[in-house]
């Protein structure tokens, strides 16, 4: 049976598979002037969506524009670049033209973003407790966490069992990993609506990479919280996703579902880059490489998707 | 048939300990070189004989003076014309300058984090920036201390007048750094993160960048210390820094009877040095810590 293709949302903040629309971005173009004077724009016209309660992943190499977007939709500045054009809504409110105060508000209750080195996010003066304490303070949740032991469960759903054991501990001297579980808790502490991953599985060791992409699966389901998690690996956007984007030269290549993206891609260039997935056991001698036609494929599918709207 | 090999009688070379005082000896005289201060002290030695060769040779005929003294039991570095103790001369003057040098290095880098912060959160970075640094790098053309001579030939400076002084000096050498670090520092993950956790620039400013700013700051004076101290002392030196009893001073009285009484000029000079190479020591340990590296092994 053919799997059927995502279908760009109607207008009435309601998305095509049933699920109510969180967040959608139209034509996002973000220009960036690299250190040699060179202007590039990456992502290029870039519309997508991400609904409640759904995994987005969006694939690219290096450069493509990946977190370009991501920092985008938190609405934070990068450096040397500039929005020049598109809109970025969350339930219809947007946040490239909103006021500086209220953006805060919004940030403060509704969105959470992670980056790659989870210990480098913590202010590193404070403990992990007032750490948290901050963040309930900040999303206004005194009312319902102000207690600790309401703290708990929170803890076990990220997978820390003993959080009495770390609450004290100045960010140093937390593991990495023990430190990106804590980054969940926050999000979840904040009771956010939408959780950005810039590249946040980038280095963790795999068996915490399963269990925290399980944990975001969790969370999927039982907070019907919207995850938008940018990645270089493909094998990411098979195991967590719902929907997945490929990034090619600051455009979509391919969009559709994991599977269908991994199994029939339609452009060369996906092609290619699955073909540059190292498998166990795979008797080849070495990995795929993305030649000339596969870009040339690439910038065709690009230029295509860029004439749609998603 | 062929003889039978037997153990040298004496152990081959390659076996041989050295000994370690030597080693080390060799092994710090070795870095000397490569890093050519062995050279750079060479070439001052040549300078200050070609500039003051008459001087060496020729025996001046001092009128002594009833009150000096040589050192003895009492008084460990002997006594000045004036019958003071120079033990206690020189290390008043240590005092004197070290306190002076502190001062100017705190006032300097104190006033190069308060106006990268005020830039920081004034919201004018990129022009802020731009301004420090070319104060900074217009600064570092100027030669710093024919500026402070001419200046201290019209004002003839008192302590505090001579710390804003070097205060300024510093301030020009080291803001271009100071507001590098905060750019840094927004370019780092808990920026990011305290900045969609809600928090306000300002307050991710002072709540996360301030404090580092001001541990690498501190770190920063204690570097600079060492050369203001000399710094200070040059000044008095040719008359213009502290006049009454400071290093400088202490060491150009006791040049002029260099021959009638040389413990005038040896102890002051040797206080100086090694207390200048125990600050240079210091900072330098400061420094490295300040980088994440781990203080050297002096030994």
């Amino acid at each position: 049976m053919a799997e059927t293709e995502p279908q760009p949302p109607s207008t009435e903040a309601s998305s095509p598979e049933g699920k109510k629309l969180l967040l959608e971005v139209e034509g996002l173009t973000i220009e960036r002037r690299l250190p040699d004077g060179e202007i590039i724009r990456a992502p290029d016209a870039v519309s997508l969506w991400v609904n409640r309660g759904e995994i987005l992943a969006i694939a690219g190499e290096r450069g493509s524009g990946k977190s370009a977007i991501a920092q985008a939709l938190a609405g934070l500045p990068a450096p040397r670049s500039r929005i020049i054009h598109g809109e970025v809504l969350l339930e219809g409110e947007s946040l490239l033209k909103t006021g500086r105060s209220r953006l805060r508000q919004i940030r403060r209750k509704r969105i959470a973003f992670l980056e790659p080195d989870p210990k480098a996010q913590f202010n590193p003066f404070i403990t992990v407790r007032q750490h948290l304490r901050e963040t309930i303070r900040l999303a206004e949740r005194q009312s319902e966490l102000a207690d600790e032991s309401e703290w708990s469960p929170i803890f076990y759903e990220v997978g820390i069992v003993e959080p009495e054991k770390v609450l004290d501990h100045l960010p140093d001297t937390l593991s990495p990993d023990l430190a990106l579980r804590i980054m969940l808790a926050t999000a979840l502490f904040a009771g956010v609506e939408l959780l950005i991953c810039n590249q946040a599985l980038t280095g963790v060791e795999p068996y915490t990479r399963t269990q925290v992409m399980n944990l975001l699966k969790q969370m999927r389901d039982e907070r019907n919280l919207a995850i938008l998690l940018t990645t270089d690996n493909l094998r990411e956007i098979e195991t967590v996703a719902d929907r997945a984007i490929v990034l090619f030269e600051g455009g979509i290549a391919e969009i559709g579902t994991p599977e269908r993206i991994l199994k029939s891609p339609k452009c060369g260039y996906t092609r290619a880059l699955i073909e540059c997935i190292p498998r166990a056991g795979s008797d080849r001698a070495r990995l795929g490489e993305i030649d000339t036609d596969a870009l040339h494929e690439g910038r065709i599918a690009v230029h295509r998707n860029s004439s749609q709207t998603y | 048939m062929t003889e039978i090999p037997t153990a040298p009688s004496e152990t081959p070379a390659i076996n041989r300990r050295r000994s370690p005082f030597g080693d080390a000896a060799i092994r710090v005289f070795g870095r000397l070189w490569r890093r050519r201060y062995v050279h750079l002290t060479a070439l001052g030695y040549i300078v200050l004989l070609v500039l003051f060769w008459r001087e060496f040779l020729s025996i001046p005929s001092g009128q002594a003076l009833s009150n000096w003294s040589p050192p003895n039991e009492t008084h460990p570095f002997g006594v000045n014309a004036l019958g003071q103790d120079m033990l206690k001369l020189s290390l008043a003057g240590g005092a004197k300058s070290m306190t002076v040098a502190l001062v100017g290095a705190a006032l300097g880098v104190g006033a190069g984090i308060l106006a990268s912060w005020l830039v920081v959160i004034s919201g004018r970075r990129i022009i802020g920036f731009w301004s420090l640094t070319r104060i900074s790098h217009w600064g570092t053309f100027t030669p710093a201390f024919s500026v402070l001579v001419l200046i201290a030939v019209g004002l003839r400076p008192g302590f505090w007048l001579l710390a804003v002084l070097l205060a300024g000096v510093i301030f020009i050498a080291t803001v271009a750094r100071i507001a590098r670090w905060f750019e840094d520092l927004e370019l780092r993950g808990d920026t990011i993160a305290g900045t969609v956790l809600g928090f306000t620039s300002i307050q991710v400013v002072n709540r996360n960048h301030l404090p580092v700013v001001i541990r690498r700051g501190i770190a920063l004076s204690c570097s600079l210390v060492p050369g203001l101290v000399l710094g200070e002392t040059a000044l008095s030196f040719i008359g213009l820094g502290l006049v009454d009893g400071s290093w400088g001073k202490l060491i150009a009285d006791g040049r002029e009877v260099v021959f009638e009484a040389p413990w005038l000029l040896i102890y002051p000079g040797l206080v100086a040095s090694l207390s200048l190479f125990a600050l240079a020591s210091l900072g330098w340990m400061a420094r490295r810590s300040m980088n994440g590296e781990l203080p050297p092994r002096v030994f």
